[in-house]
């Protein structure tokens, strides 16, 4: 297993040479700064005025124009950021779901990921979302090098991520690798991830069978995590149905990375996997090529 | 109950098992890991209550499929049902040769009365006859099964199918059948072998119940007088495939000469020989095989035989005519030429002394106005001098004139030349012949005459004919002038008294066994065996039914086509099945 996920890590690494990391088109909404430095700098620089929004930093409320218009209103300041990219990886066993790609796609992407923010002068620390999120052995250094990746955690990362708060770097950017599957409020985990933070990214990683269940007629399914077990019949009707779900389910997570100014997109495993075409993470601006 | 023209549709029933293996096949979960049950918790598990849409869909559907199956299996079969409700003819002809007790006790017979008694509870047959065929066919009784008694009373009457006989005519006892019960009757045989030919689309079935068996049996045995001692022949056959062995059991009925016993082993198929000669006198000699599958053929008893020669005087001066009477003579056996109180003369004076005696008479006439006859020959087939007579290409010379005194016998267009004149239960015989001009005493013809003559006037002569006979052949005893009365006593039978008729009493050996005759005084012995090697032989029986009733086109009108019912039930299943299945989707 180790050396397997090795090998997708060296070739996530092989197809992110060839990127850099760019700034996602949102930004978050509980971030100083609406603007992203592009390099570091050391002065405060105001940039504008906006409405106050749920969340803001009640410190940034200009009273003086409350005193003027009646409106609570805040100040935007171009902030001094660190190019820092903070890299989560969802630790559970789903992401390993046997038979699919997405092992291979989770790591070959956090791979391609650490390698365009080097590319693009960020430093970059990794974390595995277990019981708790931890960092990555050799996290930091070059995807190939990183040791005790374990895809088998059998519980819900939101409460390992509630639990011990993970110390990610002020200003720097995040990104979360997961299939977002799971029971709890998307809100709780942007929220997380989005203390401190410049930008959000989130990566759903699913697997062809996750998107569409290829078979019909009477299936035993089994959680990869938990071992449930479940009997259905799976039909035109159940197919729809499971369709909607997952459309509510990612619906619900786009929602709170809007509001947390968090840009999600959805990657399907074995069709990334298949020659790694990124052209999806470069249309969102978040890798440059 | 509903009968089927085309029964073999009913195999079609086997895609019943073929789909509840499909539904069992489906019905089999596969199992599939997913990352998540997250997504999957809107859809009801199957075992939950059953009052999912699903699970009361399939088991529906199934159901409709099976019975659509059902239906276009019983549309096929062509279910026919009675037009009315009066019963049919019927005619059960039973095979009364003793192979149907082969295999007991799970003989023929045994599994034909079981299958008979279900058949007429089952159907209702008015009238029901039962019809023994034997060497002849004898009617067994004739039943009206509109009182509900009728099987009761048809297996009362098959009480008297004893399977004795050695032979079963069943195309005899069919003609009989169909002739007996007329247009509408339906024939059913009863038989263990498989018919010579399909009966097809008649108004025959055929049921055998026979099963394929080896059998060791005594084929023949004969016990004659010849120069004063007594000759036994026995045959054995092995009436099967492989080889097999057995013991043989000889023994006296007095004990008197003690008992052999010998192991016989025999190839498939081989016959053995066995040749015994005894003292003049001795008593009934019983032999024995071990037992097997048929045992009426295991034993023989042979009683010795009383030798009936008839005293013939030969008074034939033409020294040609008188060497070919004596050869004849030699030839049969049984006749002693002597001149002391001749049974039979034989004379070729035109009238004798011999008319006044009670002697027998053949007269042979040689005339001088005589013809080269070449037919056409016309012969009396009833009369016992005919017997294994055949005159074609025989030149016969006889006198020319048409006027003969007697009955005709042979003819020659119309010219008489045998004819037969009694007189108080003698007769007298006329032949005309002209040696010079025949040919006849050249051809099988000349003896089979004389022997004929001969036999003819042992038979008269008082005493057995044969004290050993064969099951099924005629025992015949003639008695002496006055005894109008016969008292038989037949192996496991109270005796009864039988009439005898023209001095002679015939009866069919029907027992086996040792049975006395009591003829005034006299006292008679035969024995009866089973010796018949094809009845013996088990190794052709059969077990099966050939034959539909419904499929005839004479009895057709007796039932309705009812094909279409099903088969509409079958279009209004599979329209509730589409519809489902689409509303469904």
């Amino acid at each position: 297993m180790e050396e397997e996920i090795r090998q997708f890590l060296i070739e996530g690494e092989q197809a992110g040479m060839r990127y850099s990391l760019g700034t996602p088109r949102s930004t978050t909404a509980a971030t100083s700064g609406l603007q992203l430095g592009q390099r570091a700098g050391s002065s405060l620089e105001f940039r504008e005025h906006r409405d106050y929004q749920a969340g803001d930093d009640l410190r940034r409320i200009d009273w003086n124009a409350y005193a003027r218009s009646d409106k609570l209103t805040i100040k935007l300041f171009r902030d001094e950021i660190s190019p820092h990219l903070d890299l989560v990886l969802d630790g559970s066993r789903s992401m390993a779901l046997e038979g699919s790609g997405k092992l291979r796609a989770t790591t070959g992407l956090a791979a391609v990921l650490a390698i365009a923010a080097e590319n693009a002068g960020y430093t970059h620390k990794s974390w595995l979302l277990r019981d708790w999120c931890e960092p990555i052995a050799n996290g930091s250094n070059r995807p190939s090098l990183w040791d005790n990746l374990e895809f088998d955690y059998r519980g819900n990362p939101v409460e390992g991520l509630a639990r011990v708060p993970p110390k990610f770097r002020r200003q720097g950017m995040r990104a979360l690798i997961s299939d977002l599957l799971w029971l709890g409020e998307p809100s709780r985990v942007i929220q997380q991830l989005a203390q401190g933070a410049s930008s959000i990214l989130v990566v759903q990683v699913l697997a062809a069978a996750d998107v569409d269940p290829p078979e019909r007629g009477r299936v035993r399914l089994i959680d990869s995590e938990t071992a449930e077990e479940r009997e259905v019949l799976i039909d035109d009707r159940a197919i729809r149905r499971y369709r909607d779900a997952l459309a509510r389910h990612q619906q619900n997570w786009l929602r709170a990375c809007r509001q947390a100014g968090a840009v999600q997109i959805e990657v399907v495993s074995e069709k990334i996997v298949s020659g790694w075409d990124l052209v999806e993470l470069v249309k969102f601006g978040i890798l440059k090529i | 109950m509903p009968v089927f023209t085309f029964p073999l549709a009913l195999l079609g029933l086997l895609a019943a098992p073929a789909l509840i293996y499909i539904y069992w096949l489906r019905s089999q979960a596969r199992k599939r890991k997913v990352s998540s049950l997250l997504l999957w918790l809107e859809e009801k598990e199957m075992w939950e209550g059953g009052r999912s849409i699903h699970r009361l869909q399939t088991p529906l559907l199934f159901f409709l499929e099976l019975l659509t199956i059902l239906l276009l299996v019983i549309g096929a079969a062509g279910p026919m049902i009675k037009a009315g409700e009066g019963g049919s003819p019927l005619a059960i002809v039973l095979d009364d040769s003793y192979s149907m007790h082969g295999g007991n006790p799970e003989s023929a017979r045994i599994l034909a009365l079981q299958a008979i008694v279900k058949e007429l509870r089952a159907n209702r047959y008015e009238p029901l006859r039962l019809i023994l065929a034997g060497e002849s066919p004898q009617v067994l009784g004739e039943i009206s099964t509109s009182e509900g008694a009728g099987t009761d009373q048809a297996v009362n009457l098959m009480n008297a199918w004893k399977c004795a006989m050695p032979a079963a005519k069943l195309e005899e006892a069919i003609s009989f059948a169909f002739e007996l019960g007329g247009e509408r009757t339906r024939v059913l045989v009863i038989t263990d072998h498989a018919p010579s030919e399909e009966p097809g689309d008649s108004r025959l079935q055929w049921w055998s119940f026979g099963s394929r068996r080896s059998n060791m049996a005594i084929v023949n045995a004969t016990r004659n007088s010849v120069d004063l001692e007594d000759r036994v022949l026995l045959e054995i056959a092995n009436l099967s495939e492989t080889a097999s062995s057995t013991t043989l059991t000889i023994e006296d009925d007095n004990q008197i000469s003690g008992k052999t016993q010998d192991s016989l082993s025999l190839g498939a198929y081989e016959t053995r020989r066995i040749i015994l000669t005894l003292k003049p006198g001795s008593p009934p000699l019983r032999a024995r095989l071990g037992g097997d599958m048929l045992s009426i053929d295991d034993q023989v008893v042979l009683v010795p035989g009383e030798h009936k020669a008839v005293r013939v005087d030969l008074r034939i001066e033409n020294k040609e005519l008188r060497q070919l009477v004596d050869k004849a003579l030699q030839s049969t056996l049984n006749a002693n030429t002597t001149v002391a109180d001749p049974e039979l003369i034989i004379t070729d004076e035109s009238e004798s002394r011999a008319e006044m005696s009670s002697s027998w008479v053949l007269r042979i006439i040689s005339e001088k106005d005589a013809a080269s006859y070449l037919g056409p020959f016309v012969v009396d087939r009833a009369h016992r001098m005919s017997e294994g007579l055949a005159l074609g290409g025989v030149v016969w010379g006889s006198g020319k004139s048409q006027a003969f005194p007697g009955s005709p016998i042979i003819t020659a267009g119309n010219i008489p030349l045998l004819t037969d004149i009694e007189r108080a239960g003698r007769h007298e015989l006329r032949l005309r012949l002209r040696p010079d001009l025949s040919t006849l005493q050249e051809t099988p013809n000349w003896p089979i005459l004389i022997s004929n003559l001969v036999n003819w006037r042992a038979r008269t002569t008082p005493g057995l004919l044969q004290s050993n006979v064969r099951l099924g052949s005629d025992v015949t005893l003639a008695v002496e002038s006055g005894i109008d009365q016969v008292e038989i006593t037949e192996p496991q039978a109270n005796p009864r008294k039988l009439p005898v008729s023209d001095g002679v009493f015939t009866v069919k050996a029907e027992s086996v066994g040792v049975s006395h005759l009591r003829a005034g005084e006299n006292r008679y012995s035969f024995a009866v065996n089973a010796l018949a090697r094809e009845e013996s032989d088990l190794t052709r029986a059969a077990f099966g039914r050939w034959g539909n009733w419904v499929k005839s086109a004479d009895l057709q009108w007796e039932y309705r086509n009812m094909s279409w019912a099903p088969l509409l039930l079958a279009m209004i299943v599979l329209a509730i099945h589409g519809w489902l299945t689409s509303r469904n989707k």
